[in-house]
This record gives structure tokens, C-alpha cells and sequence, in this order.
């Protein structure tokens, strides 16, 4: 159920959050500026980077949405709003 | 070489919508690209000599599709035979952010064709200190003819205009990817290798073509931004301005709604009155006139719809929305763009459903056309009044709720809660191996172009009367036809029964008439079809008359009020009408039971929440997705919800 799924995101959230494995766009704290190190294989991977995040891009964490999810980032001087999940395919330095 | 043909291109936000409008002005048309939902806009453009055709591509971020949609583009811009492949291209590109808009420019320019670039919103750039070196440009880009402009205000339109009579052409040229040759195959390791060199070059390309100076600014979050996304106040600023949106909507369309019933209903009996009887007079006063008023009556909801819906997306507070609503829609299967659309369709669902273009996902886009019926709209409003006064005790429940609206209340949630319950049940039926992404760009606070809102207004009501009109009219004259006659001369024999008042007053003279329309109904072959389905009907607390009413309104929800006040021979005035409430509360099942109970009268309601009762939405849907499938998916589920919700609750109460 919806509900679950928000819970669940809320616990991912607090992983995201606490994990060392690797920082992505995902658990980058606001305010927070970041280079893009890399884009984990996935299906969204050319989006992603058709979007302006390619490999040494800078990237600021600008806001979030009232459920912490989406975000809002600043690449190069324009906003651009993605879901945690696609957020969390952006690994930054 | 002179052109034909030009095709615009360009990512969203860029304002190419803008310098398309300011190209081809209203000289616009919407048609079909062949087998995809995308709607092709093309335009002409006078010149000293010629007229070219303007073609307006969707909005994309690279020519690599992503969908079928998507995959359009990429089709008529490398298929030589495609009916719609361009002479040449304009690439629209918004000054202020040339790294990610150069990307698909440079993936146009490799695809060997004239192209002329327009730096869009360039004075925007030049206050950041940025100036463009067109020199240093054509060192690299030889033919392509550079236009600076600002579309908002018009500069730099007459330049475009200028280039494109005296011809380019920038095939003579070295690739920017040498052996570039784009697949539909996505994310292959060729297409993020490509790209990432693409990147490269616009890196490398970009200090010699801009020239800067060193103030690189500060981002900032905008206060706005800080209050449209805010937890408590983004929300409470949403639903007040749609609030605002529908007191508007409901206040100010009533007035040319009236208008439109009365000119139209005047002018029917004016025909009616004035050509001789028959067939013809009857087709044209009773089928024609209604089915055209029946069309032109949605007008002013859409156009008012759309009038707001447009400032909202121009100003970029759409995108705000979007963006706080997301994270709660996304669990039904649906995205934070479907939220306006489903809201809209609290007013009418066609404009709702129009509203779904901006869903690029088609799977999402779908399950929205889908459940926007669901919603309730404002045509369920006289059949909801006329039903709650009839069975619904005017009482204070709790001491200060009123019972009635609390009905009222009950049947909008209702609506609501099964859109999103339905859109749950379809996020796992529906499969579509299209990932689910947002990824928007939220555009920064502008004041709306009011040329481009009033002329998506237009197009829009356009589509509505020419794509859905067609069939309205077409089904209108169906019902008309089905209304009015029956089999043999079986009308002839019931009007005959009828006593006629051989001196009586008025009154009688007008009762003998209603009786006439109510034996005409009755013995049509709806009105047949009507008792037919009794049986079918019963189970779920209605009688025959109420089954006639169901088919006649079919044409649209309110017409359920005008069809039972025929049959029970009463005068339809519109408001509540109490003669027909009177008939309707004597009216009694063969073992004496009334027929409209408590439990008869809620089922009725709960079939009118679920039944897709308007044909209207149903020729928008096909409009929308290209298709009947979709459309009569849509009518068998919700009667089959009708049905099923409408026995479950008559047996609650019965």
C-alpha cells in the first residue's frame, strides 16, 4: 500500500542518509555543492546525462519537496527536479 | 535554395512555442504525426515570395528517443520520405544555458541538414556579463546563420524571417561525432559515449564562443520557491488558488452557459416554429441545433480552464506543483503531473483529460485519461441535487452538520477516493517497460506571455470543437433519432389514447403536450430499450422510467433532470423542480413500495458517481489516445463499477 511505500521511503531516506557505501545525489545534504563522479548502469543513465549531469559536473542540492523527496538541483545556473531513486543513480565527490 | 518546409527545434523552456507563435501568429494547425499521441503543430510563414510551412517538433533534451512518442522526431527528421521531413532546421536554444542546449544542437547539426541556431532569451545571458562571439562561432560552424532574440518581446523574430528567404546551408561540414549514426537502441554504451563527447566538445567549444566575465553568480532559492515548496504553506497556496480556479470557472462560465442554452433552445423552436413539419424540421430542431449547442455549451469551461491552467504554466508555478505533489501521486501508479488534470476534471473531465499532454510517460498519461471521469464534475451537480432533495432528509446530523451536504460531500470523496483506487488497480494491470522518471525543470518565476496562453487556449478549444465536436454532433443525432422515433406506428397509436382538451385552457392544453413529448419517449425505441432493460435495472432499484432517463443521458449527465421531468409529463424548469419531485416521491412499484426510497435513490446516486455518462469525454478520450480502444475500456469498467457499487449500496439500504 501507499502508505508502506512512504514508510519505506522514509526508512531508505535514513539509509541513504547514513550510508558510507557511496554518496550520490541522494543523500547529499542541502545546500551542498558536489562534482558527479559517476552514473551507476541503469535505463535512465542517457536521461541523466542528456540532462547535464555528466562526469565532473558540478552540482548543488538546492531544496526538497515537503516528503524529502523529490529534490531540486542547481547544474549550471538551471533547477532541475528529480525523484530520490533517480537522484540515487548520480554517485558525487 | 529555397525552402518549403522548416522544422523547429529545440528543449522545453527554451521558448520555441513563443517564436513559433511570433513566426506563424494564429496562421496555426494541429494535425496527426501518423500512429503516435504527439500533435503535430504546423504554421505558415509569408515571405517576399513564397510561404513556408513551420513545423513546431515537441519539446525534447536530444534526439535520442525515449518513447514512442519521442521516437517521432527522430523519424521525420532522418526519414527522407517521411511526409513531414524538413528542408532545413531551427534550433531554439535558451542563451543562458547554452551547455545543455548545445548538446542536441550539435546532434542536429550531425545529421547533415541546414541549420540555423537562435539563441533565445540572449539579453537575459548578456546581464550575467556573457556575450556571444558569433566570429568564433562560424570558425567552427561555418553555415549556420546565428539569430539572437528575444521571443518574449519580439526582438530578433524579423532576423529568423530574414535567413530563412535568403536560404542557408551548413551540410558543406565536419562533424562533430564523425560516423554518427543514431539507433533507437537506448542507453547503449555507443549512445553515453557519445554523449559524454559531445560534452567534451561543448566544454572545450564554449570559452572561445562565450565571452564572460569573471562575476559567475550565485545561486539563489528564490523566497518564492521557498514558499511554493514549503510543507505546510506550498500546499495551503495550492489549494487556495484552486479554490480560487473553480470559484472562477463555476461563477463566470454559468453566465455564457446560460446564454448558449437559451440562444440554442430558442433557436430550435423557432425552426420548429417556422419551417414546415416533418422529418426535416424535426432532424434539424431537435437533432442538429441541440447536438451543435451540446458541442459549443463546453466552451466557456474549457477556454476559462485553460485561461488559468495557461497563466499557471507560463508564470512556471505548474512546475512547483509538479514537484510537491509528486512524491503523493506516484503511489497510485500516477505522476505530480497528474494532479491538475484530475483536479481540473472537478469542473469537466474534457478539459481534464486535454490537460494530460504534459505527461510524457505514456503509461501515466493513460491511467489518467482513464480515471478522470471518475472525478466528479459539474454535470453531475442537477442529478445530485435533484436526487438528494427527493430521498435525503433535510436534517442536522452531529447538531451542525447539514445531512444533505453531507451527501453531496460524501458522493465528490467518493469520486475522488475510486479515481485513486482505480489508478492502483491499473498501475498493475497496465504494463509498460517505460521507467517511471520526472527529472523537470523548474523553470524560474517569469510573468506569463499572454500571446502564447491566449493561443494554446484557442488550439485547444479548436481541438475540442473540430476533433470531438464531429463526433458529439454524430452521436447526438443518434440519440435524437433513437428518441424520437419507434417501431411501426406505434407513437401514432399512443398519442391517439390521449384525450385531447377539445376547448381547454391553457394549462390543460399544455398538460395535453407534455403528455404527447412523455408518449413519444415512451414508445420510441429508446424508450422501448428503456423497458427492456428493466430486468437488468431492477436488481439495482430502478424501474423503467429511471432506465430511460440512464440511456438519455448518455448525451450528457444533466440530461437525466430534462428526460424524467418528459416522462412524468411535468414542466423541465431548470431549478428544483418540485411538480417533478412530487411525481417522482408517488411513484410506486406494482407491490405498492415507493419506487424512489432511501436505498433506490443512493443507488441512483452511486451510479451516477461511476457510469461514464457523457459522450462528450468519451470523443476527447479518442481524440487524446488516438483510438476507440481506450474509450470504450472506459465506459465498460465504469458501468460495470456503476452497476456493481449501485447493487452493493442498494442493498446496504434496502
Amino acid at each position: 500500500m501507499w502508505y508502506l511505500e512512504l514508510f519505506d521511503n522514509v526508512v531508505n531516506l535514513h539509509l541513504y542518509n547514513h550510508s558510507k557505501l557511496s554518496q550520490t545525489l541522494a543523500n547529499t545534504a542541502l545546500g551542498s555543492k558536489v562534482k558527479v563522479s559517476k552514473l551507476i548502469i541503469s535505463d535512465i543513465s542517457s536521461k541523466l546525462l542528456e540532462m547535464g549531469l555528466y562526469q565532473g559536473q558540478e552540482v548543488e542540492v538546492l531544496f526538497k519537496a515537503p516528503f524529502g523527496d523529490p529534490i531540486a538541483v542547481n547544474i549550471n545556473g538551471y533547477v532541475l527536479s528529480l525523484r530520490l531513486n533517480e537522484a540515487s543513480l548520480v554517485e558525487v565527490i | 535554395m529555397k525552402f518549403q518546409k522548416i522544422a523547429l527545434i529545440g528543449n522545453p523552456n527554451t521558448g520555441k512555442t513563443s517564436i513559433f507563435n511570433r513566426l506563424t501568429g494564429l496562421n496555426q494547425h494541429v494535425g496527426n504525426f501518423p500512429g503516435v499521441t504527439v500533435d503535430k503543430k504546423s504554421g505558415k510563414l509569408r515571405l517576399s515570395e513564397n510561404t513556408v510551412e513551420i513545423i513546431d517538433l515537441p519539446g525534447t533534451y536530444s534526439i535520442y528517443p525515449r518513447s514512442k512518442d519521442e521516437q517521432v522526431v527522430l523519424d521525420v527528421l532522418k526519414n527522407k520520405n517521411h511526409p513531414d521531413h524538413p528542408d532545413a532546421l531551427i534550433v531554439v536554444v535558451d542563451a543562458s544555458n547554452l551547455e545543455r542546449n548545445l548538446l542536441l544542437f550539435t546532434q542536429v547539426y550531425d545529421l547533415q541538414m541546414p541549420v540555423m541556431l537562435v539563441l533565445n532569451m540572449s539579453d537575459i545571458a548578456f546581464k550575467s556579463g556573457k556575450k556571444f562571439n558569433q566570429d568564433a562561432f562560424h570558425e567552427r560552424f561555418p553555415g549556420v546563420p546565428v539569430v539572437e532574440t528575444n521571443a518574449r518581446i519580439g526582438i530578433g523574430i524579423s532576423r529568423i524571417t530574414e535567413n530563412i528567404d535568403k536560404g542557408f546551408d551548413s551540410t558543406n561540414f565536419e562533424a562533430v561525432i564523425a560516423d554518427y549514426n543514431i539507433s533507437s537502441e537506448q542507453n547503449s554504451d555507443n549512445q553515453t559515449d557519445e554523449t559524454n563527447k559531445r560534452y567534451q566538445f561543448i566544454k572545450d567549444l564554449i570559452p572561445k564562443i562565450i565571452h564572460q566575465e569573471e562575476n559567475k553568480k550565485q545561486f539563489k532559492v528564490s523566497k518564492l520557491d521557498k514558499l511554493f515548496i514549503h510543507p505546510v504553506f506550498g500546499y495551503l497556496i495550492f489549494a487556495g488558488i484552486l479554490m480560487l480556479l473553480f470559484q472562477l470557472i463555476f461563477s463566470l462560465a454559468s453566465y455564457p452557459m446560460d446564454m448558449i442554452d437559451s440562444v440554442f433552445g430558442t433557436l430550435s423552436e423557432y425552426i420548429q416554429a417556422k419551417l414546415p413539419a416533418g422529418l426535416f424540421t424535426d432532424l434539424l430542431s431537435q437533432g442538429i441545433v441541440p447536438g451543435l449547442g451540446g458541442v459549443i455549451i463546453f466552451i466557456p469551461q474549457i477556454a476559462l480552464l485553460f485561461l488559468c491552467l495557461g497563466i499557471l504554466e507560463e508564470t512556471g508555478y505548474m512546475s512547483r506543483v509538479v514537484f510537491i505533489m509528486d512524491r503523493l501521486m506516484r503511489p497510485f501508479g500516477l505522476n505530480g503531473k497528474s494532479v491538475v488534470p484530475l483536479l481540473s476534471s472537478a469542473a469537466c473531465a474534457i478539459p481534464g483529460i486535454m490537460a494530460t499532454r504534459t505527461i510524457s510517460n505514456w503509461k501515466e498519461r493513460f491511467i489518467t485519461i482513464m480515471v478522470a471521469p471518475l472525478m466528479s464534475c459539474s454535470a453531475r451537480i442537477p442529478v445530485y441535487t435533484l436526487l438528494i432533495a427527493l430521498v435525503i432528509p433535510s436534517q442536522k446530523v452531529l447538531g451542525f452538520l447539514n445531512l444533505q451536504g453531507l451527501v453531496l460531500f460524501s458522493l465528490y470523496a467518493l469520486g475522488l477516493i475510486s479515481a485513486l483506487l482505480v489508478s492502483l488497480v491499473m498501475k498493475w494491470l497496465i504494463k509498460s517497460n517505460e521507467t517511471s522518471i520526472l527529472m523537470l525543470e523548474l523553470p524560474e518565476f517569469k510573468a506569463p506571455r499572454w500571446g502564447n496562453v491566449f493561443i494554446s487556449l484557442f488550439e485547444k478549444v479548436r481541438v475540442f470543437i473540430f476533433d470531438a465536436g464531429k463526433v458529439i454532433l454524430a452521436v447526438s443525432i443518434i440519440l435524437w433519432a433513437m428518441a424520437s422515433f419507434g417501431p411501426g406506428d406505434r407513437i401514432e397509436k399512443a398519442i391517439q389514447k390521449i384525450e385531447k382538451p377539445a376547448k381547454g385552457t391553457t394549462v390543460q392544453i399544455a398538460q395535453y403536450d407534455l403528455e404527447v413529448k412523455n408518449a413519444k419517449l415512451e414508445n420510441s425505441y429508446m424508450g422501448i430499450l428503456g423497458k427492456t432493460i428493466e430486468p437488468v435495472i431492477k436488481p439495482i432499484g430502478y424501474d423503467w422510467k429511471i432506465g430511460i432517463s440512464l440511456l438519455t443521458s448518455f448525451a450528457a449527465r444533466e440530461v437525466f433532470v430534462g428526460s424524467m421531468a418528459t416522462i412524468y409529463s411535468v414542466q423541465d424548469n431548470g431549478e428544483i423542480n418540485l411538480g417533478l419531485m412530487q411525481k417522482m416521491r408517488a411513484e410506486k412499484w406494482s407491490d405498492g413500495k415507493p419506487v424512489y426510497s432511501l436505498a433506490a435513490g443512493l443507488s441512483l446516486m452511486v451510479f451516477y458517481v461511476y457510469a461514464m455518462q457523457c459522450m462528450a469525454t468519451l470523443a476527447i478520450v479518442k481524440r487524446e489516445t488516438k483510438s476507440w480502444k481506450w474509450p470504450l475500456i472506459q465506459i465498460l469498467y465504469m458501468g460495470a463499477l456503476a452497476y456493481v457499487a449501485s447493487f452493493i449500496v442498494f442493498k446496504i439500504f434496502s
